[in-house]
């Protein structure tokens, strides 16, 4: 088992990423699992001003997952009656009774949630803010990966990644050089350009990681694309552990099954 | 008689009465229990458990019904379906991953039909639910909803255009619901749309849909086409509602005026001691 088993039972404390912002656009709404013995199921939405929010992903009416719901403006609309919520969790409307004030007592279960360094991240704890990383990265991709968190690290510490533009790709050995509980930053070993890859985990199960993965900003669109492609290869290597992950070159792109 | 027993002892639908030739046999799953539905060359069906004990039959409103216990009571009575002129459609079995009690309980709600069936149960901004009645018939130990009215855009096949619709929703058994809505082409009858359900296991079933309509216009496959539609947009909610079993503790999951009918029928599924697809604490 996992070296950090305790965190499915417990469920990890302090900030934990959930998307990255370019993801969650203004009046968009998602699903996010957060790890432990009972996974938190979560919806996360972003209001049309901006703010963002996560609640349990069920109606208190009728047990709807509200991440099948729509943003209204500042409010969060149940797909089921069309009941919607206030940033706070505060039931607002209750359309099959327009004229009514609902009571503040129907609340959907709310979390801590905020935009931080193009991530949106959650907390099921108290607000601990001088917990986040500030790495000024430019979102990449989110990609889900069936593998657990200590082993992903491990494989990032040993992997390359693509440096250059032209035909034939270089590939440089990359190193960590940040390390935090939540994300870590690759650093490529190029001289060509300060080349630096952020990478941050939420925990889905003991075997399952999912990755939001920002670059250093100011990269040329085709040296993201690499990168894109570099992540999608990462994942497959990382499921499929025994084949080399840094054997990769520009000859063999094709997409792996 | 235990919980268990409501359950067991009641009628469910196993099968449609004339997509059955004779000779043939089918296999369908009753509340975890495999039974062999088969009509024989004289055309008479009979149901069979795994272990080879006959089940009881009854051959009603196009379906074939049977129990993997013992009922005590005829199958319930729907008198609207011996009336002359109506047209009897069955719209056949649909498999949703919910609870049999969740899937009655959302076919008595008329509160999401702008939302769930947009432009044509119902549309914005014509969302708000009018007092209606409700009542526990304890002389016959049912559910029923009267003098219930929703604004509709399309309110049934044979409508052309938005209309306030006058319903009525009787509960004959935890896993049937009959509802009675104006008849557009016929002012002042009703039209009869029945959903009868077969709780497969307690979170996941079969619902047929039966109508007994005064339409003498539409095709076939067009009314068949229109409930599917409809019922398929309420499997897309049923299949997302948190827990899948239907919560009986009245703390679980806030209910408002428009939720009299389904408060009602949680309070008489309660007292029936009908647990089967019930979640009765809160976890």
């Amino acid at each position: 088992m996992n070296a950090d088993h305790s965190e499915f039972v417990e469920g990890p404390d302090g900030w934990i990423p959930v998307a990255l912002s370019v993801d969650l656009p203004e009046a968009g709404v998602m699903r996010a699992v957060i790890a432990g013995a009972q996974p938190l199921d979560l919806v996360v939405w972003r209001s049309r001003s901006g703010q963002v929010s996560a609640f349990d992903n069920r109606c208190p009416h009728r047990g709807m997952r509200l991440s099948f719901g729509f943003v209204r403006g500042e409010r969060l609309s149940c797909i089921y009656h069309g009941w919607q919520y206030g940033e706070d969790g505060g039931c607002r409307h209750i359309p099959a009774h327009p004229d009514m004030t609902p009571p503040t007592s129907i609340c959907a279960n709310t979390y801590a949630c905020q935009d931080h360094d193009g991530v949106v991240w959650v907390s099921k704890g108290a607000d601990n803010s001088d917990d986040l990383p500030n790495f000024g990265g430019q979102g990449l991709r989110s990609l889900s990966v069936e593998r657990g968190e200590t082993v992903l690290r491990k494989l990032l510490a040993e992997t390359h990644l693509p440096v250059s533009l032209t035909s034939d790709m270089q590939m440089a050995e990359a190193a960590i050089a940040t390390q935090t509980r939540t994300s870590l930053v690759l650093e490529a070993r190029s001289d060509a350009k300060n080349l630096r890859l952020m990478v941050h985990f939420q925990k889905i199960t003991p075997d399952r990681t999912m990755l939001h993965v920002q670059t250093s900003p100011e990269l040329p669109a085709e040296l993201r694309i690499s990168l894109s492609r570099w992540a999608e290869r990462f994942r497959w290597s990382a499921e499929n552990l025994g084949t080399m992950i840094n054997s990769w070159d520009a000859t063999s792109q094709e997409t792996h099954p | 008689m235990t919980t268990s027993d409501v359950a067991r002892n009641d009628w469910y639908p196993v099968a449609i009465d004339n997509l059955l030739t004779n000779g043939q046999s089918e296999v369908v799953v009753l509340m975890q229990e495999e039974l062999t539905i088969s009509r024989g060359n004289d055309g008479v069906i009979k149901v069979t458990a795994q272990d080879g004990r006959p089940c009881p039959v009854a051959i009603n409103y196009g379906h074939v019904w049977s129990s993997i216990g013992q009922p005590d009571h005829a199958l319930f009575d729907i008198p609207e379906a011996h009336e002359d002129g109506r047209r009897m459609v069955d719209c056949g079995p649909v498999r949703v991953k919910a609870s049999p009690l969740r899937v009655v309980e959302n076919f008595l709600d008329i509160a999401h039909f702008p939302f769930v069936h947009t432009d044509i149960l119902g549309a914005e901004p014509h969302t708000e639910v009018e007092p209606y009645k409700v009542e526990i018939r304890d002389t016959v130990d049912e559910v029923w909803a009267t003098r219930v009215r929703f604004f509709q855009p399309q309110a049934a096949k044979s409508a052309e255009e938005g209309q306030m619709t006058d319903y009525m929703y009787r509960v004959p058994a935890p896993c049937t619901s009959i509802l009675y809505k104006t008849c557009p082409p016929r002012p002042g009858s009703w039209d009869v749309i029945a959903l009868f359900v077969r709780p497969i296991s307690e979170d996941l079933c079969d619902a047929y849909a039966w109508m007994a309509l005064y339409d003498e216009t539409s095709k076939q496959s067009d009314l068949v086409q229109f409930q599917q539609m409809i019922f398929l947009q309420d499997r897309s909610i049923l299949e997302n509602q948190i827990p899948r079993l239907l919560p009986l503790d009245p703390k679980m999951e806030v209910p408002t005026r428009a939720d009299t009918t389904s408060i009602a029928y949680r309070r008489w599924l309660k007292r029936k001691g009908m647990t089967y697809g019930a979640q009765l604490v809160a976890r």
